[in-house]
């Protein structure tokens, strides 16, 4: 649905996006990740139509966003990560007049407006002045406005970003069920948590260079083929951090308080280790496989650097 | 037996046309049904009902309605107060003085609204972080153009709407005619959309707020000789009557001679001239918007340069022709030399404030001015980034401005002020001033309860312009309309002053102050008209010469305009209450359903 070939963005002299090339599928939620200053917000105006890029294409439904861009508004919805309200509009109105920019009229109007409303659960908020929305709400409105030309891939720019726990979970659940209704996701954020719960493709930027793209658990696997083992201990755990890290194939060991985080390579006789430990008199009272992260990940592939 | 007329002669085509009408009806009602749907799209844009209830419902646009037209009330007083009678051979010139004045006040309030709604157009959506919203709807580039700038065009209409019952102070007097009415209105309109389109231009090439304000307001200026050569011939005459007070009469231009090269000086050209501005700004104004919008990089300053050089070559060209051609006296012109120097005045003002509110200026000059001491600290009040020298600049070109207006009174006016050529009735002079006060409070008051009554409505953009119209023309036809009703139903000998006098309508303020001074005095005052009272005749409150009731029919005017303020604004009170309750038990009351998401 939305390809990215060798796509690349300088202003002036800085290099914003480096010959960036991926894929989204249709259906999929995509997650964009990337420090502040990677070159992701820069990426999705590209792809939103509001920037040209220097080098390289983006093609979204096999429509090129340089060439045809007023095809491609029509099938994109675009939320942008900072965006203003209109004063003295309500709720209602605000969804009308982006209803009616989208050709849509009379009756028909009216109806995708209640449709949009109900699935975004604005309905009892239709007559409050959008000004006096809550950061969450106005989230929502902003969502409800997007959809309402039922676009087939939806692009949004940090939509979690401000909004608290009960609204973020709302909006999971909300993205969640776009998914279902057919429409493709690509969503940048910076709440790594948010897309490992919601995303089935990420895709990690630094520098304007793509690190890595993937579902997380490929991502995992290539970047760094290891696993995680948490040894709770009774006492002494610098003692069995020293013994853990001279066993085979285990990577790193760290003393956590009382327990020990193990990383071991593909291989590594989990069994043994736990028997070793024994031996040299330290009861493990707790063991537990940790599941390496979207954080880990990123916190890996990335070095903090910006472009 | 079958009732239609036979066959044959015109009696049966007329039935047959009908028949086809009637059997095609529905197919050409539908062709028109979507024509005037597409119409309608077109002129209620969905960006103009937007802007329109934004704007409807702030208290700003209250104010600046009723600082308008309050000012423009304000103003006519002193009109009435600096016209002498003496001066004019009958009321209606007085009556066409006013409202010659009036066009002008009207031309000076769209120079001055205008450009601040449509210079901010564009560019306060990009303050306000909605551009993007917009721009990646599908409205094209043109629709969006199209859209700020019916919206700023129908805020115009609105100001030109609410100023009729003003306008209508003129027919107190009379000596206007409808067709001077609509032929000035619209000049006035075509005056508005070349500001819009050039605010819409303006706003879409400006970064920040300030900086489109500021360039809207020197361009205007700048253009003002541009547009005065395109509308050269009532806005000359405009002048000439307002601050001269010629006998001619403006807004005749259409009654031309028939000569090929006066048509072409006077009307194809500048109509060309008139097109191609307004074009020129609507087509560049979308061109900025085509994406990828952030990419724009034409150099605005040749622009700059381009319409500084066509707006100064614009005024030379005016008032050189003006002058060359006699059109203009010595006395004129030297006052419209006066008005340039005002305006180069505030557009030195202006472009200091543009200079200090320029983020461009580097640092180092900064700090380098900021260790300036000595008499060069004066030289630094006009720095880059120094509110000082705003400040400084606002009163040095206030007190320019002061000190030209005490010489121009000494110089033109002998010293004995603006004010010296006021009505000279005897005892009952006093009461001019506070009946006509009267009669603009009252007008003002019933103009600007309009203004409030728009503020509370919301959804249906186009009732509130049909309503604010119907009771702006009632107000406006109240004194003509009722005058042809008393005159139709006098015998025929009586109307033989044919139509001009039934709008020449008798001066309230000043029938006003005769009466006192026939009541005083047991004699008629010193008016050199022949419409004054006759104690013998129709009595105190009757026209000698018409035999109608002024002082009842006035009365009735006024207190309708006072009813009309007070309805509306009972009513814009009560809805206000009435929303203001809404939302307060929106805020406080739980939502009818939990939000908890799908």
């Amino acid at each position: 649905m939305i390809e990215l070939d060798r796509l690349s963005k300088t202003y002036d002299d800085a290099l914003a996006v480096d010959r960036l090339s991926f894929t989204v599928q249709t259906g999929d939620i995509f997650g964009f990740i990337g420090p502040n200053g990677a070159g992701k917000t820069t990426t999705i105006k590209i792809l939103a139509t509001l920037l040209d890029p220097t080098a390289g294409a983006a093609r979204i439904d096999g429509m090129s966003v340089v060439d045809e861009p007023e095809a491609v508004r029509r099938i994109v919805g675009f939320m942008p990560d900072y965006y203003g309200v209109y004063d003295g509009i309500s709720v209602w109105e605000f969804l009308d007049f982006f209803a009616a920019t989208y050709g849509l009229r009379g009756a028909q109007r009216r109806k995708v407006v209640e449709d949009v409303m109900a699935l975004t659960d604005l309905a009892p908020l239709r007559d409050k002045l959008m000004v006096s929305l809550s950061k969450g709400m106005k989230q929502r409105a902003c969502l409800a406005k997007i959809l309402l030309h039922d676009p087939k891939v939806l692009i949004l720019d940090e939509p979690a970003a401000g909004l608290d726990p009960r609204a973020r979970i709302e909006f999971r659940m909300l993205l969640k069920e776009l998914r279902s209704m057919g429409k493709t996701v690509f969503l940048s954020s910076h709440i790594l948590t948010e897309l490992a719960d919601v995303c089935n493709r990420v895709a990690i930027l630094e520098r304007g260079r793509l690190v890595a793209a993937g579902t997380v658990d490929e991502i995992v696997a290539g970047i760094a083929p290891v696993r995680a083992w948490r040894f709770t201990l009774a006492a002494e755990a610098p003692r069995a951090a020293e013994l853990c890290s001279k066993f085979a194939k285990v990577r790193a060991a760290t003393v956590e308080g009382n327990a020990v985080r193990v990383e071991v390579e593909e291989g590594c006789e989990i069994p043994a280790l736990v028997k070793v430990l024994a031996l040299a008199d330290l009861p493990i009272v707790g063991l537990a496989e940790e599941k390496i992260g979207l954080e880990d990940v990123f916190m890996r592939t990335t070095k903090g650097e910006v472009a | 037996m079958f009732p239609f007329p036979q066959r044959g002669g015109t009696a049966w085509f007329r039935l047959r046309t009908i028949r086809q009408m009637a059997l095609f009806a529905p197919a050409a009602a539908s062709l028109w049904r979507d024509r005037l749907a597409r119409l309608a799209a077109l002129l209620l844009h969905p960006i103009c009902i937007r802007e329109f209830r934004g704007m409807f419902r702030s208290l700003r646009f209250f104010w600046t309605y009723f600082a308008l037209l309050g000012g423009m009330g304000f103003a006519i007083i002193l009109v009435m107060l600096t016209v002498s009678v003496g001066e004019v051979a009958n009321p209606g010139d007085i009556g066409f003085r006013v409202f010659a004045i009036f066009c002008l006040l009207q031309a000076i309030g769209l120079g001055l609204v205008v450009p601040a709604i449509g210079c901010t157009g564009l560019v306060a959506e990009r303050e306000r972080h909605t551009f993007d919203l917009l721009i990646t709807s599908t409205l094209t580039p043109g629709e969006i153009v199209w859209g700020k700038f019916s919206a700023t065009l129908g805020y115009s209409a609105l100001l030109l709407a609410s100023a009729l019952p003003l306008v209508s102070l003129s027919f107190l007097f009379g000596g206007v005619s409808p067709a001077m009415l609509l032929g000035s209105y619209a000049v006035l309109f075509l005056l508005a959309a070349f500001l819009s389109a050039l605010g819409i231009f303006v706003s879409s090439v400006s970064k920040t707020y300030a900086r489109a304000i500021i360039t809207g307001y020197i361009l205007t200026i700048v253009l003002g000789g541009f547009i005065c050569a395109v509308f050269e011939r009532p806005l000359e005459r405009m002048l000439d009557y307002a601050l001269l007070g010629r006998s001619h009469r403006p807004w005749t231009w259409w009654r031309l001679g028939g000569s090929f090269e006066e048509w072409m000086g006077r009307v194809v050209l500048p109509a060309y001239l008139y097109v191609a501005g307004v074009a020129f700004f609507m087509i560049a104004a979308a061109n900025r918007l085509k994406p990828p919008v952030a990419n724009k990089t034409t150099n605005m300053k040749l622009f700059y340069a381009l319409f500084m050089a066509a707006g100064l070559t614009g005024w030379g060209v005016y008032l050189s022709e003006s002058r060359i051609a006699g059109t203009l006296s010595a006395s004129m012109h030297r006052q419209i030399v006066l008005v340039c120097l005002m305006m180069v005045a505030v557009l030195a003002l202006l472009s200091t404030a543009f200079a200090c509110e320029s983020p461009e200026i580097p640092l180092r000059i900064q700090r380098r001015m900021a260790a300036w001491r000595g008499w060069r600290a004066w030289l630094r009040a006009w720095g880059p980034g120094n509110m000082a020298g705003v400040r400084f600049a606002v009163y040095t070109n206030a007190a320019l401005l002061l000190g030209t207006l005490l010489f121009v009174q000494q110089a033109e006016f002998g010293g004995r002020g603006w004010f010296s050529d006021a009505f000279t009735f005897g005892s009952g002079d006093w009461l001019v001033l506070p009946a006509t006060v009267a009669v603009i409070l009252a007008l003002v008051y019933a103009a600007a309860a309009h203004g409030a009554f728009w503020a509370t409505v919301f959804r249906k953009p186009a009732y509130p312009y049909i309503v604010q119209l119907g009771v702006a023309l009632i107000a406006l036809s109240a004194s003509p309309i009722w005058r042809g009703i008393w005159y139709a139903a006098k015998p025929w000998e009586e109307r033989r002053f044919g139509r001009l006098f039934v709008l020449d309508v008798t001066n309230f303020p000043v029938t006003i102050a005769s009466i006192w001074d026939g009541l005083q005095n047991g004699v008629q005052a010193d008016v050199p008209y022949a419409w004054t009272v006759n104690p013998d005749g129709g009595g105190l409150f009757f026209d000698e010469r018409s035999g109608e009731p002024v002082l009842p029919l006035w009365i009735a005017f006024v207190t309708l305009h006072v009813a009309v303020g007070i309805l509306f604004s009972v009513w814009a009170s009560h809805r206000m209450h009435r929303r203001a309750a809404a939302v307060a038990l929106l805020q406080g009351a739980p939502p009818a359903s939990p939000s908890t998401g799908p």
